[in-house]
């Protein structure tokens, strides 16, 4: 165990694990939230439902907002190294 | 005078292979957006090919682990320290084009790091071979990350059909297939950096080799800007003929799956390019790829694929380094200078073209058989 720990460097590889994971799972979330918002802002906007058409719109633009900050955040991080 | 010969041949041949890098990996950055309709192929590619070139600048980590932790770059400086470089790339272009020629899905990545440890192991026995680096920094990573891109891309997709599940599949697909010309650009982003970076390193090996760079030195620029144009280029003239077989042979994926897949590749990619993992980045990519389909339905993956893809990572590394170690041989066999690679460059260029013709008498020979069935 003491000669794997001192070739591989775990902390290193246990960072790529959880930032992969936070990063793919965190951007497929706000992305889809995104698609909800717009999708159910359309649905609301021909039912008459005004505020929840409202509702759905600014979830739908924070779900973009949100994919779009990740993305350029992991980019800087990436370049920051 | 001889030794500068070498480094020129060596620049060209690296280079060389990362040009048949791009040329061999466009398939599976564009693929997935093509085949859902996010993007014409046209313009999937392009795209891919301009931001594959832009990657290549963000990050030089995966360069530095290339050329100073997988081999000992004091153990290989001499006279024949070049010929080792020259002849671990003889044998990541030989063994990419024989897994080309026999249709067998191989890492590039893990070819040329195989061709460089077989040839130093040749050159100068294991004193050569900085086994920390490559154990930690290539072998362990090369095994987890495309495991890691299918759990995520299996998670993420299993996450956004949950989100969208009950809404109409119109909107869905549109804006899922609107995403992927951002996930598809961020993949092709991933590519492009950790890709081009890897030939960065064997040059800048070649050059620390020469006592052009002393030992420890980052890629020049003209370097990065080299590797980065001959990648792109790859990626753009490539493209269209393989597109047109991995086209016809993807798994039919939704924009959702599309989506997934890609966001999770470019995650995975990313990260461990941050960390100076050189990954195989075809690995990842199918990994995604498959982890998205499994979600949906195991049945949906091809596991005869997937198993070729293990076999053919468990013999690159070993073929490669054999050829590599071969190489190295015949060079010294020549008398250790110039000749070795000079007549090995020619013979080699006329077995590509041999190889070229006859795959692509075969090629016609098949589209005339299925027109014809």
């Amino acid at each position: 165990m003491s000669l794997v720990a001192q070739i591989v460097d775990t902390g290193d590889v246990l960072m790529t694990i959880g930032a992969s994971f936070a990063a793919g799972l965190s951007v497929a979330l706000v992305s889809s939230l995104g698609i909800w918002g717009g999708a159910k802002y359309v649905d609301y906007s021909q039912d008459g439902r005004g505020v929840a058409a409202a509702l759905s719109l600014a979830v739908g633009i924070l779900g973009l907002l949100a994919t779009l900050g990740i993305i350029i955040f992991g980019i800087v991080l990436m370049v920051s190294k | 005078m001889d030794i500068h010969l070498i480094l020129v041949i060596v620049v060209v041949s690296a280079l060389a292979f990362d040009y048949t890098n791009g040329f061999h990996d466009t398939a599976n950055v564009v693929a997935t957006s093509i085949s859902t309709g996010a993007a014409s192929p046209k313009a999937a590619i392009a795209f891919a090919a301009i931001l594959n070139f832009v990657g290549a600048f963000i990050s030089i980590e995966v360069a530095a682990t290339i050329a100073s932790d997988v081999v000992d770059q004091s153990a290989i400086s001499g006279p024949g320290a070049l010929n080792v470089v020259f002849a671990g790339l003889v044998g990541a272009i030989t063994w990419n084009l024989i897994t080309w020629y026999f249709g067998l899905p191989s890492s590039s990545s893990h070819a040329l790091i195989g061709g460089i440890v077989g040839a130093a192991l040749a050159d100068s026995g294991t004193q050569a071979i900085e086994t920390a680096g490559l154990v930690g920094k290539v072998l362990i990573p090369a095994v987890v990350a495309p495991i890691l891109a299918f759990i995520v891309a299996a998670l993420a997709i299993g996450l956004a059909y949950r989100i969208v599940q009950n809404l109409r599949p119109g909107p869905v697909s549109r804006g899922y297939r609107l995403g992927q010309i951002a996930s598809g650009g961020l993949l092709a982003l991933a590519h492009g950096t950790n890709d081009a970076q890897k030939t960065m390193g064997v040059i800048t090996l070649a050059l620390i080799a020469d006592g052009v760079l002393p030992v420890g030195s980052d890629p020049p620029f003209w370097v990065i800007f080299s590797a980065a144009t001959a990648i792109a280029l790859g990626t753009y003239s490539g493209g269209w003929r393989i597109i047109k077989t991995t086209g016809m042979r993807i798994i039919k994926m939704d924009p959702a799956q599309g989506f997934s897949s890609q966001g999770a590749g470019a995650a995975v990619i990313m990260a461990s390019t941050h960390f100076g993992f050189p990954l195989s980045t075809t690995h990842v990519i199918n990994g995604g790829v498959m982890g998205s389909g499994v979600a949906k339905r195991v049945s949906a993956v091809r596991w005869g694929v997937a198993g070729n893809i293990v076999t053919a990572w468990v013999f690159t590394l070993p073929a490669a380094a054999i050829i590599g170690a071969a190489t190295f041989g015949l060079t010294e066999l020549m008398g250790g200078a110039s000749i070795g690679p000079i007549v090995i460059s020619v013979v080699a260029v006329g077995l590509i073209v041999i190889a070229f013709v006859k795959r692509a008498r075969r090629t016609e020979v098949v589209d005339v058989q299925t027109e014809a069935a």
